[in-house]
């Protein structure tokens, strides 16, 4: 039997929509025919500069895991911030083997240096805001970026949702060095 | 009676019940039980302390320990994992078959590797499922409650699953393969009549909804949960080889090579170690579990103390003057282990039990009295969730899942949330053991 189809989409848009506006975003998008791109994380690693370490900030399983596979000589760190959905870390960390270390906040300074990167995905990209996971508030606070060479943000929707995205916080997109859209 | 006859055993006793009530500081109360108990037997002429430490199984803590580490490096190697995303693959996420390949995963991972390690690894994929699958209270505890009897019978099936068939194979009561030819059939048919049993009469997945999108959802969710998940093979296949090694040594060497179960223990686990050198050291070095390790011996030196005392002895003598027929002494026995081992746990009875059925072992067939203790310490281990260590973690790892039913009501696993399943595992394995050993005499 196949499921899915028009109708499964539009009743998750309607039963979920109003707390995932992300996901109602996605949705709707595959119910206009538009499905997401596929995700490509080379313009990312490229905009990262040859890094020596990355800390990337919040979570996107997906697009994590098409970055991971273009960082190869370098470490990875990942923060994330209470608030928000939470995953189960143990779960999330198993899939990258010992690629990626869960870093805690209070660790963060120890990933700095002139050859570090930070990297977190953000969503309805305006021309000077978007919205980002809360946890990017604090390391994009001026005692944290400016010991980085380098701020990428990854836009995962590729344009701005009509609907506030709960659970995001809005931000500048000036602190970035960098914004790579899909 | 002489004092010493009455203050070792106290000892021994007192320790138990402390242990059992007091279980958060279990190995510290058995540790100091057993020093109590080589003090007591130094002052009374019983033994000194060292001739009891020199008479502790030190085969038995040998298997456990290197088996452990075993089981360690094969959850390095990431096989529970895949084990567990094969099962929600087998059981289509639907709650009626999660129920019965979730028991029968855990009673074949049982039979090798042991029963904490499983749990630990599996119960969260398990866990994940439930909360995607809106369970009810009934549900969640007689799943949860069954796979944790599924392990308690796993462990009982082969000669290495768990501290019981261990330490039969240990001091030569029973072969490798005499156990496992035995064992392995009858706890089999303990485990398929208590599925049968909770799923004809108590329905546990009645009333949670069978909906063929949920159930693809389900699955979908578990498999992107684990989507790089993949076997180690430079860990996996060290450790399956080392396993397979020992597994062949144990059922095909000559006993009069004199080369012991757990000599073959000892060199395969650490040839196995040597393959994957680094990781060995890490896990020789971190990867024991001592509190298993503490608990048992500190046991082993209390019920040693009582032995010294002639008690079990006279407890074995007094089962064997019943005015009833051998036949029926083992029975009383039998039933009298399960009961003991619901209150005293595993390690404690068998410890004690094994004594009385040696002298038992001499009127009878071995293999009836041996086996059916092995059978009847199962039935008691899954009488209570308290019984058996694996129970209260269980239980921790339960609550830590935070399951909720769909409005919302926290989904509780405890003492008495298991109860239910623990009678109905208690009344068919101790059924099945009295039977496996009545059908071996006659």
């Amino acid at each position: 039997m196949k499921l899915g189809g028009p109708d499964l989409l539009h009743e998750a848009r309607d039963v979920l929509g109003d707390d995932l506006p992300v996901l109602d975003y996605v949705l709707s998008g595959l119910l206009e025919g538009n499905p997401p791109p596929p995700i490509d994380g080379t313009k990312v690693a490229a905009a990262l500069h040859d890094p020596a370490s990355v800390l990337v900030v919040g979570l996107e399983a997906f697009f994590m895991d098409a970055l991971v596979v273009h960082l190869t000589q370098c470490r990875i760190g990942l923060v994330l911030g209470e608030g928000g959905l939470e995953g189960d870390l143990r779960r999330i960390i198993a899939n990258y083997e010992d690629r990626v270390e869960l870093v805690k906040l209070g660790d963060v300074q120890r990933w700095a240096g002139n050859k570090s990167a930070l990297c977190t995905f953000v969503y309805g990209v305006r021309e000077r805001s978007c919205y980002v996971q809360p946890i990017w508030l604090r390391m994009a606070g001026s005692d944290i970026r400016t010991q980085f060479r380098t701020l990428v943000g990854w836009d995962v929707l590729g344009a701005p949702t009509p609907r506030y995205p709960r659970w995001l916080v809005e931000t500048s997109t000036e602190p970035f060095s960098r914004m790579v859209t899909l | 009676m002489t004092t010493a006859r009455i203050v070792m055993p106290t000892i021994l006793v007192v320790t138990l019940i402390l242990q059992a009530l007091l279980s958060r500081r279990r190995v510290l109360v058995v540790v100091m039980g057993a020093g109590l108990s080589c003090l007591a037997s130094t002052l009374l002429h019983v033994a000194p302390a060292s001739r009891l430490l020199a008479e502790v199984p030190w085969d038995v803590l040998i298997i456990l320990v290197a088996l452990g580490v075993l089981s360690r490096m094969l959850a390095e190697a990431r096989l529970f994992d895949r084990l567990a995303v094969l099962a929600t693959s087998i059981s289509r996420a639907a709650a009626l078959r999660i129920f019965v390949v979730f028991s029968v995963v855990m009673y074949v991972v049982s039979g090798v590797v042991n029963n904490i390690t499983a749990l630990v690894l599996v119960l969260p994929v398990l866990h994940v499922l439930l909360k995607l699958i809106s369970p009810q209270q009934r549900y969640v505890s007689w799943m949860v409650g069954m796979v944790l009897v599924a392990c308690n019978l796993g462990g009982a099936a082969t000669p290495i699953g768990d501290f019981p068939a261990i330490l039969l194979l240990s001091g030569g009561r029973m072969t490798f393969s005499g156990y496992l030819v035995q064992a392995a059939p009858a706890t089999l048919i303990a485990l398929l009549i208590l599925l049968g049993l909770i799923l004809l009469l108590v329905r546990p997945a009645r009333g949670i909804p069978n909906d063929p999108v949920s159930a693809q959802l389900t699955q979908r969710i578990v498999f992107a949960m684990h989507r790089n998940i993949r076997i180690d093979k430079r860990v996996f296949i060290p450790a399956a080889i080392s396993l397979g090694l020992m597994l062949l040594a144990w059922t095909a060497l000559p006993a009069s090579w004199g080369i012991t179960p757990e000599l073959v223990c000892w060199l395969g686990v650490g040839l196995a170690l040597v393959l994957r050198h680094q990781l060995g050291e890490k896990l020789i070095r971190s990867g024991i579990d001592s509190e298993a390790t503490l608990f048992l011996l500190s046991l082993f030196i209390m019920v040693v103390g009582v032995r010294k005392t002639g008690v079990f002895e006279s407890a074995a003598l007094t089962i064997q003057h019943l005015p009833i027929s051998p036949t029926l002494q083992l029975v009383v026995f039998l039933l009298a282990a399960g009961i003991i081992t619901g209150i005293f746990s595993a390690g404690p009875s068998m410890a004690a039990l094994l004594d009385v059925a040696d002298s038992l072992a001499r009127r009878l067939p071995p293999n009836a009295v041996y086996v059916g203790l092995a059978l009847a310490v199962c039935a008691g281990s899954s009488l209570f969730l308290t019984a058996a260590t694996s129970g209260p973690i269980a239980q921790a790892i339960t609550e830590r899942a935070n399951l909720r039913e769909p409005g919302g009501r926290y989904l509780r696993f405890g003492f008495f949330e298991f109860l239910p399943t623990g009678l109905v595992a208690f009344a068919v394995i101790e059924t099945v053991a009295i039977g496996y050993a009545l059908f071996s005499l006659a």
